[in-house]
């Protein structure tokens, strides 16, 4: 360190330097890298933001506490979904397919494919999952799977239980779209 | 009969969603499995933060595209 630098460590203590301020964390105005003076040219903060989208219940003939077993056991069944936010009819089912590609092999999808298709197109119909909407997937045999919008069905009836369970693994798969939630609906 | 209007029907609530513990579909009775939020979280960056020289030798842009 030479005599210049020793100086203007002198100066910059003796005149703190400005300092940018962010959720209370002081940024300096300057700095030194290399010999080189460089200037805080910005700051900012990197916030995490949980949002809700949605509260989501599953029904069941008969409790149960393991995914094979709901996906096994016979009978209707129900996906309650209560809209917390407005969701677009396009992202709705994109998150749909997300959750069914994540959990199936790429023929199965492709198999599953015009059925995610039709409920795309029901969902397409609504334009907006609005909130405060409540959305029911059923599964009503031998009909099929049934959406409801506050009560009333849409559509036609999506044929195949495959497509069900297809369904039933967006939230309870070996990949669900979130980790607590699939607890949850496995009865915590 | 008595017993069950006297007692309210037994509910799940989540952030002032009620969901019933029981309910029929197509006839049949079903029973609350379990219930949950579905939560996203985003990042967001409000101000990129960057030190730049100010008297660069190789000035210019600071990404090469």
């Amino acid at each position: 360190m030479n005599a210049r630098t020793w100086l203007l460590m002198l100066v910059l203590a003796a005149f703190p330097a400005a300092a940018a301020e962010v959720a209370g964390v002081k940024i300096d105005d300057k700095t030194r890298v290399a010999n080189a003076e460089l200037a805080l040219n910005g700051a900012g903060l990197r916030k995490r933001v949980f949002f809700q989208v949605y509260a989501i219940g599953l029904y069941l003939p008969q409790k149960s506490s393991t995914p094979a077993a709901i996906l096994e056991q016979p009978g209707p069944k129900r996906i309650a979904i209560h809209m917390l936010r407005d969701v677009s009819a396009d992202d709705f089912t994109a998150a749909l397919a997300d959750g069914i590609r994540a959990n199936h092999s790429e023929a199965e999808a492709r198999a599953l494919e015009p059925r995610v298709k039709e409920l795309a197109a029901i969902m397409a119909e609504l334009k907006e999952a609005k909130k405060g909407m409540a959305i029911a997937l059923d599964w009503q045999p031998p009909g099929g799977t049934v959406m409801l919008v506050n009560g009333a069905a849409r559509g036609k009836p999506i044929q195949g239980e495959d497509f069900y369970r297809a369904l039933l693994r967006i939230w309870i798969g070996d990949k669900p779209v979130q980790d607590d939630l699939k607890k949850a609906l496995l009865g915590g | 009969m008595l017993l069950l209007l006297a007692l309210p029907v037994q509910a799940a609530e989540l952030e002032g969603v009620t969901l019933e513990d029981r309910i029929r579909v197509d006839g049949q009775e079903l029973l609350l499995n379990g219930i949950k939020l579905r939560t996203r979280v985003i990042f967001k960056v409000y101000v990129a933060g960057a030190l730049l020289g100010q008297n660069a030798e190789h000035g210019g842009p600071l990404y090469e595209r």
